[in-house]
């Protein structure tokens, strides 16, 4: 019973075993193939996503393709309508200029300055008109380098004094004394906001002053331009457009005041760019200010020094001579910055004899507003007083607009007798100049000069080779050399420059066009450079194209410097005293991180 | 389990005894009613005398050592008592969802009251509180940890809910 038993329950167990198994093999079977479904759909999405993901790249590629035809577009647009442009107007530029230096009948002097200034104002036209596109396509890059900001704040007053005084406006600059000395920046572009600003406060003020004004902002980092003027003002509903192009006041302001929209939006652009901010506050008929922030740039290896013009100055005292409230409150303005001793305001003599008789002053500062009469002349009763006080007064100085002593009839004399305590500052007074006056004791005073009567002095006879295809542009240098009194050679390619300077090489320097039929410059100079390794002969580069990328192309390519078209006299000058007698090494073809700066 | 702790017999007999679906040819990647285990339960408890409690517990203990056979790495590393009840939702969600991915299973979660203190709580589709009872005393046991357990059951009419409040001592 029990082996029967036994082998019964064996049997049973082997049956239960064998179905385990076999129930265990088909739900291998089913694993598998459900296994190798999954696989499938699996692979299938692999494929599809492969296939998604080679349609998006090429959506993406034809993407950046159109993308980058469309930025070449804007960039051959731009490098296209600079050089075109600024070809003939070289031409226009060039001739009138040439003109104006020959022999001519007064009323064709005048036509002849009439074309000149009509084309040069066109030419700041286009010039604004290319700076917009660049800005708008993002192809403007900036420059970043060392500058005194009182030096540049002086030369930028220096070039818009002209139309303060033509309108007897006052134009001053204040910096305070937390304001660095060297700043990083582009100097330049920094130049073309404050030109903008100060040319427009100038324009639309008919009275009153222009006040540049630069300090530490309140945001941390960042230095603060304030431009006020004390002119007609904008209309509240005004200001939201005024940074828009071709954006004007009122339309009567496009033909009384001339300009063409544009400086607002540019120098709005170039701050925003600066990573900067600009405004503007205004109350009609009583003036406006515009003001615009930008980050503060220091050399990073050396603190921040002060600059030297804005240095306190606690040991000297000074009297302000004037009859206009006006003047003497910028004037004040200005000195409370250098933290004088002590500084007076007078209005006239009496007021000054009463100052001089309770303490001695260092410097009187006069602003004569007008000594037309012979008899009694303030000039003189001026001088008399301090012959009277010479030893409480050391030093008087003349704030004037022409020449540069003071504007009577009877000044000349007063300079010759009086000259050695005798100064003068010539407007617009800014903190360089004060600080000119006080620590050098200014500038002494010098018969007038009349500038636009100053002839081209001849330097060193140079002879230059000029490679230039169009025949406006040859005519244009060949002219503006030869006024400079240098010999000339003209090869209108690189090809034939080429051929000539394998025969003769008795060259100082060469100006080189650079788009030119058969060989171009670029090309011309590789070959220069690479034929007669020991010549480091200078080469200009003649160019219309302003764009930064290739101007330094041509660098690389052994140029010297660039000159940009349309070329002018001072500027081509400029240029060839510098190239010239620099001693140089020939220029890498590769050029290295401190290539030659470009000279404009 | 019956076979270790009864006699390969015992299994005979328990199967012979449940008139199962399946026969009682089981396969461990195979999927069976839950009824059948009840069913082989009682019966065992009737031919062996034992309580049902008392099998479930002795369930539970077999089920703790095998898991250090089947995955001795996963369980092996787990250096306390309190470590390896946290790691079983892990292994629950992980493992045994890859081989069972059509099945319901129980869920654990673990709250550490304190460094000898933690709520553990069981919750599955089917009544076996006691399986999980058998399973922590074998923990604590093979840790040589003794420990207090309180269960609050909350089971709802079907299937479990339990909090089992451990205080290592």
């Amino acid at each position: 019973m029990d082996c029967s038993d036994n082998i019964e329950r064996l049997q049973q167990r082997l049956y239960r075993e064998r179905k385990a198994r076999q129930q265990a093999e088909k739900l291998l079977e089913d694993k598998s193939r459900e296994l190798f479904y999954t696989n499938q759909e699996l692979r299938q999405l692999a494929e599809s996503l492969e296939e998604k993901v080679i349609q998006r790249t090429q959506e993406l590629v034809i993407a950046r393709d159109t993308a980058l035809k469309a930025d070449r577009a804007k960039t051959n647009f731009l490098a296209t309508m600079s050089h075109e442009i600024r070809t003939p107007m070289n031409g226009i530029i060039g001739m009138a200029t040439l003109l104006k230096g020959s022999q001519l009948f007064p009323e064709q002097a005048r036509q002849v300055d009439t074309i000149l200034n009509t084309s040069l104002s066109l030419l700041s036209l286009i010039n604004d008109i290319l700076d917009l596109s660049r800005l708008n396509a993002d192809r403007l890059e900036l420059i970043h380098e060392e500058f005194d900001l009182c030096q540049h704040i002086s030369a930028i007053l220096e070039t818009l004094d002209g139309i303060a005084s033509q309108k007897n406006l006052e134009l001053v600059s204040v910096v305070h004394s937390d304001v660095p000395a060297t700043l990083i920046g582009d100097s330049a572009r920094l130049r073309q906001i404050l030109t903008n600003l100060i040319g427009n406060a100038l324009k639309f003020t008919k009275q009153g002053y222009t006040a540049l004004r630069i300090k530490r902002s309140n945001q941390p980092d960042m230095l603060r331009f304030e431009i006020e003027d004390t002119g007609c003002g904008i209309p509240a509903d005004r200001i939201s457009d005024l940074f828009k192009t071709f954006s004007q006041i009122r339309p009567e302001d496009q033909h009384n005041h001339g300009g063409t929209g544009l400086g607002l939006a540019i120098s709005q652009k170039l701050v925003n760019l600066m990573h900067g901010k600009i405004g503007v506050y205004s109350e009609l008929d009583k003036g406006t200010t515009f003001w615009f922030e930008l980050p503060l740039v220091l050399k990073t290896d050396q603190p921040a020094t002060q600059n030297p013009a804005l240095k306190a100055c606690p040991t000297t005292s000074c009297i302000i001579l004037t009859d206009s409230p006006l003047q003497g409150r910028l004037l004040l303005e200005q000195l409370q910055h250098l933290h004088l001793k002590a500084v007076e305001i007078a209005f006239d003599l009496q007021g000054v004899e009463k100052l001089l008789q309770h303490q001695t002053y260092d410097w009187l500062l006069s602003l004569p507003q007008s000594c037309e009469d012979p008899q009694p002349n303030q000039c003189s009763q001026l001088h008399e007083l301090g012959s009277r006080f010479r030893n409480r007064i050391n030093h008087i100085a003349h704030i004037t607009n022409q020449a540069i002593y003071c504007p009577c009839p009877v000044g000349l004399e007063n300079f010759k007798l009086h000259a050695l305590n005798y100064q003068a500052l010539h407007k617009p007074v800014t903190p360089l100049k004060l600080w000119q006056l006080f620590h050098h004791e200014g500038v002494q005073a010098k018969p007038p000069c009349h500038v636009e009567h100053v002839a081209f002095k001849p330097q060193t006879r140079l002879n230059i080779l000029v490679v230039e295809d169009n025949k406006v542009n040859q005519l244009v240098a060949n002219g503006l050399l030869a006024r400079l009194g240098h010999q000339v050679t003209i090869q209108e390619n690189g090809q034939k420059a080429l051929e000539l300077l394998a025969e003769n090489r008795n060259f100082d320097l060469i100006l080189m066009d650079v788009q030119m039929p058969v060989m171009g410059g670029v090309e011309a100079t590789m070959n220069i450079r690479q034929l007669y390794p020991d010549w480091p002969i200078p080469i200009l580069a003649l160019t219309a194209n302003v764009l930064r990328e290739d101007q330094e192309h041509y660098l690389q390519s052994g140029m010297n410097a660039c000159l940009l078209k349309p070329i002018q006299l001072p500027e081509l000058e400029k240029a060839i005293q510098r190239w010239s007698t620099k001693s140089l090494e020939v220029p890498a073809l590769a050029a290295p991180q401190n290539a030659p700066p470009l000279i404009a | 389990m019956v076979e270790s702790q009864y006699s390969a017999n015992m299994v005979d007999d328990i199967i012979e005894a449940s008139n199962l679906a399946s026969e009682g040819a089981y396969t461990c990647v195979g999927s069976y009613h839950h009824g059948e285990l009840v069913t082989l339960i009682y019966n065992l408890s009737v031919l062996s005398g034992e309580s049902i409690p008392h099998i479930l517990n002795q369930y539970g203990a077999y089920i703790f050592h095998e898991l250090f056979r089947i995955d001795p790495q996963f369980f092996g590393s787990r250096k306390t008592p309190f470590d390896l009840l946290e790691s079983f939702h892990i292994y629950v969600e992980v493992e045994l969802m890859k081989l069972y991915p059509n099945e319901r299973m129980p869920t654990f979660h673990t709250q550490r009251l304190s460094d000898n203190k933690m709520i553990f709580t069981y919750r599955s589709p089917h009544s076996f509180v006691a399986v999980i009872e058998g399973l922590l005393n074998s923990c604590f046991e093979y840790y040589k940890t003794p420990a207090t357990i309180i269960l609050h059951d909350r089971s709802p009419r079907s299937g479990s809910y339990a909090d089992f409040e451990i205080t290592l001592q």
